[in-house]
C-alpha cells in the first residue's frame, strides 16, 4: 500500500473549537459515499471522502472474455455515461489492434458524446447540484418555486436521451457500437428528425447559463492542477492527448508515466495523483481552463456576455462551466446533424486479431476516463485497468473540503454541512446510487 | 391528449422486479382495445412525458413489502406519493416523478398503481411464486378496468 505524501499538508490552524464533521451517508451524487472532517483544538486533522460502496470487479471479469465485448460490458458500469466507457474501450481496443476509423466514424461517436453530455450534465445541473444553491432539499422542493427550471432540465435530459438512443439504439447502457466502428449508420433523414428537438436544447442550454450566472456562489479559491484531453480542432471529448496545467503532455500510452494509483484505508476506490506532485483535477473546469477558447461560438459568445472569467478556480462556479458545456454540446450536436453524409459508408473498420496492449481516453461529463487492455492473439482480454474520473478526483475533493472547513470553521453545524456536501457534488460524483439521509455529529472535547 | 396506457416498470433480470413487464407482456397478448402499452426502468424523465401524453396513467410496478399478492392504489384519492423526496438520479422513481409531475403541472386526469408485492430483488430473472401467482390477477383486474375505461371512453366519443 502506498503512503499519501502530502498528508501532512492537511494540518492547518482554524480556531478554537474541536470537533468533527461527518455525513455518513452522502446524497445527490451517483453513489454510496460519506465523509468526515475531525478538527482538534485550532488544527484540521483530517478530511476523508469515504466510499464505501463495494468493489465491482469489472476489471476482472473482463479477463478472457473477447476484445468485442470489452465496450459494452465497461458500458454497464454506469447508467449515466455509458458511452464515455464505451468510447475509452473502443480507443484503446482500436489503439491494440491498429484500427483507423474514418473520420465520420469519429463525428458519430463525438454525436453520441453529445447526447451523453447534454442528458447528464443537464441531471446534474438541475436535479442535483442547484438545489444547493438555492437552499432546497431536493429538486421536488425545488420544482414548486422554480417549476419552469426544472421542466427546462428534464427537456435537456430528454433531448441528450433521445440522441442517445437514435445512435445508440437505446437511451441507457447503448449498444450500437462495436471495435472498428458501429454495428449500423443512421440514415440522415433520421438525424434531422432530431434538429427541432436539439434547437430547443440549444435554447434551453443557452437560459441554463443565464440562470446559473445568478446563483449565490460561496468563496472558495484554490491553486489547482488542471487535466485534460486537448485536440487542435476540437474541444475535447472523444480524441486527443492529455495536458495539465503544470505543463504536462502526454498520450494515453504514457499516461501511467504521470499518473498513479494507490489505496487509502477508507475507500473501496482507489485514489490517484500525479507522481511527484499529488492531487488534480479533472471534468469540465479543467477542460473549460485548458480548452477553453475552443467551445462553440454560442457558449464563446455567453462567456463574453455573463462576464465569467477565462480561467476558473472557484469550484462552485463549476456549474456555470457545466452549463456552458452544455450549449457547447448542444450546438455541436446540431453541426455534426447537418454535416452527416455518412449513411452510404461502412459503418465499421474490419479487423485481425493480434496480441497487443491498447490504451484508450475519453472525456467523461465528470473527467478524463482511462483504460487499459492487454489483449492476446485469439482476441481475448489479458488484463484491463479502468481509471474512472471520480476516483481520480477524490483526492482532490478531500483537499478542497480541507481547505473550505478551515476557512468557514465558525459556520452552524448545519450550514458547514450542506456547503461541505455542495463543494462534493461540484464534481458531479459518480459513486451511483445514494439516498438522501445526512447525519451530522459534532464532538467537542 | 391520447386515451389510456399501461405502463411496466422495472427489471426483467431482477427477479421480483420483472413484475410490471410481465403484465405488460400478458396483457399485450389478451387486450388490444385503445389502449397503448409502454416498459420502462422507471426513468422519471420517461414518466414524465408519458404523463403528459396519455389521460388515464396504470402503472405496474413491484414493489418491497412484507405482504402478499398485490394492491390497486388511486393516486387521486391518496397523498402517499407527495411525502417522498428526491434522494439522487438513482433515487428517481414512480413517487418522484409523481411528486415532480404535481409541483409542474402535468399530472394526467387519473393514475392507477397496481402494486405487485415482491420479496426477492436480486439479479437473475425467476420471480418468487407469489409475484408469479400475483401476474393472472393482476391482469384480470387491469382487462376489468381497461374493459369499463373503454366503454366509458367511446360513450364520450
Amino acid at each position: 500500500m502506498n503512503k499519501d505524501p502530502s498528508e501532512k499538508e492537511y494540518k492547518i490552524k482554524v480556531g478554537a473549537k474541536t470537533k468533527t464533521v461527518q455525513v455518513d451517508y452522502l446524497a445527490r451524487v451517483e453513489g454510496e459515499g460519506a465523509f468526515t472532517v475531525k478538527t482538534h483544538g485550532n488544527v484540521v486533522d483530517e478530511v476523508r471522502l469515504n466510499i464505501f460502496e463495494p468493489p465491482r470487479f469489472f476489471e476482472g471479469f473482463m479477463q478472457g472474455r473477447n476484445l468485442a465485448e470489452a465496450p459494452d460490458i465497461a458500458a454497464r458500469i454506469c447508467g449515466i455515461c455509458p458511452v464515455a466507457y464505451q468510447i475509452s474501450a473502443l480507443n484503446a481496443m482500436e489503439q491494440a489492434l491498429g484500427v483507423q476509423v474514418p473520420e465520420y466514424i469519429h463525428q458519430l461517436r463525438r454525436l453520441i458524446y453529445c447526447g451523453e453530455w447534454i442528458e447528464s450534465h443537464g441531471l446534474h445541473v438541475y436535479m442535483l447540484h442547484a438545489p444547493d444553491f438555492l437552499g432546497y432539499q431536493d429538486a421536488i422542493l425545488m420544482s414548486k418555486d422554480f417549476p419552469e427550471e426544472v421542466k427546462r432540465g428534464l427537456r435537456l435530459k430528454k433531448a441528450g436521451n433521445e440522441l442517445i438512443r437514435m445512435l445508440g439504439g437505446r437511451e441507457v447502457h447503448p449498444i450500437n457500437m462495436k471495435v472498428g466502428g458501429f454495428y449500423q449508420l443512421p440514415k440522415k433523414q433520421e438525424l434531422l428528425s432530431l434538429v427541432n428537438v436539439m434547437k430547443q436544447a440549444l435554447l434551453d442550454a443557452q437560459a441554463t447559463v443565464r440562470w446559473v450566472n445568478t446563483l449565490p456562489f460561496p468563496k472558495l479559491e484554490r491553486s489547482y492542477e488542471f487535466v485534460s484531453m486537448t485536440h487542435p480542432d476540437e474541444y475535447p471529448m472523444g480524441r486527443g492527448t492529455v495536458v495539465s496545467t503544470s505543463g504536462i503532455t502526454t498520450t494515453a500510452e504514457e499516461f501511467e508515466n504521470h499518473f498513479e494509483e494507490y489505496h487509502v484505508r477508507h475507500s473501496t476506490a482507489l485514489q490517484s495523483r500525479m507522481i511527484k506532485k499529488g492531487a488534480y483535477l479533472l471534468g469540465p473546469m479543467a477542460r473549460y481552463n485548458l480548452n477553453g477558447k475552443q467551445l462553440s461560438p454560442s457558449a464563446r459568445s455567453l462567456v463574453q456576455e455573463i462576464g465569467f472569467e477565462e480561467y476558473c478556480v472557484n469550484p462552485f462556479r463549476s456549474i456555470i462551466i457545466r452549463s456552458l458545456e452544455l450549449v457547447h454540446a448542444c450546438e455541436e450536436a446540431l453541426r455534426l446533424i447537418s454535416c452527416y453524409d455518412a449513411e452510404r459508408m461502412p459503418a465499421f473498420v474490419p479487423f485481425e486479431y493480434k496480441a497487443a496492449i491498447g490504451y484508450g481516453l475519453s472525456e467523461a461529463p465528470r473527467g478524463l476516463l482511462y483504460h487499459r487492455y492487454t489483449v492476446d492473439d485469439q482476441g481475448l482480454i489479458v488484463n484491463a485497468k479502468i481509471a474512472a474520473p471520480t476516483s481520480q478526483n477524490q483526492k482532490t475533493i478531500e483537499e478542497d473540503l480541507f481547505d473550505f472547513v478551515s476557512q468557514n470553521i465558525s459556520l452552524p453545524d448545519t450550514e458547514l454541512t450542506w456547503r461541505c456536501e455542495q463543494a462534493i457534488r461540484n464534481y458531479d460524483p459518480c459513486i451511483s446510487c445514494s439516498t438522501h439521509f445526512l447525519k451530522l455529529q459534532r464532538i467537542h472535547e | 391528449m391520447n386515451d389510456a396506457v399501461v405502463v411496466g416498470i422495472g427489471n426483467a433480470y431482477r427477479s421480483d422486479d420483472g413484475a410490471g413487464w410481465a403484465v405488460v407482456d400478458a396483457l399485450q397478448k389478451t387486450y388490444s382495445k385503445n389502449v397503448a402499452y409502454k416498459k420502462l426502468g422507471g426513468d422519471v424523465a420517461q414518466l414524465l412525458d408519458i404523463f403528459s401524453k396519455f389521460s388515464i396513467v396504470y402503472l405496474v410496478d413491484a414493489c418491497c413489502s412484507d405482504r402478499e399478492s398485490w394492491r390497486r392504489f388511486d393516486v387521486s384519492e391518496s397523498d402517499l406519493f407527495m411525502k417522498e423526496t428526491l434522494t439522487s438520479s438513482h433515487g428517481f422513481g414512480v413517487s418522484q416523478a409523481i411528486a415532480l409531475a404535481k409541483n409542474l403541472d402535468l399530472m394526467p386526469k387519473k393514475i392507477i398503481i397496481y402494486a405487485i408485492f415482491g420479496k426477492r430483488f436480486i439479479m437473475g430473472d425467476c420471480m418468487s411464486s407469489s409475484v408469479a401467482d400475483a401476474i393472472p390477477h393482476v391482469v384480470a383486474a387491469l382487462i376489468k378496468e381497461l374493459d369499463i375505461c373503454t366503454k366509458r371512453e367511446l360513450r364520450i366519443t
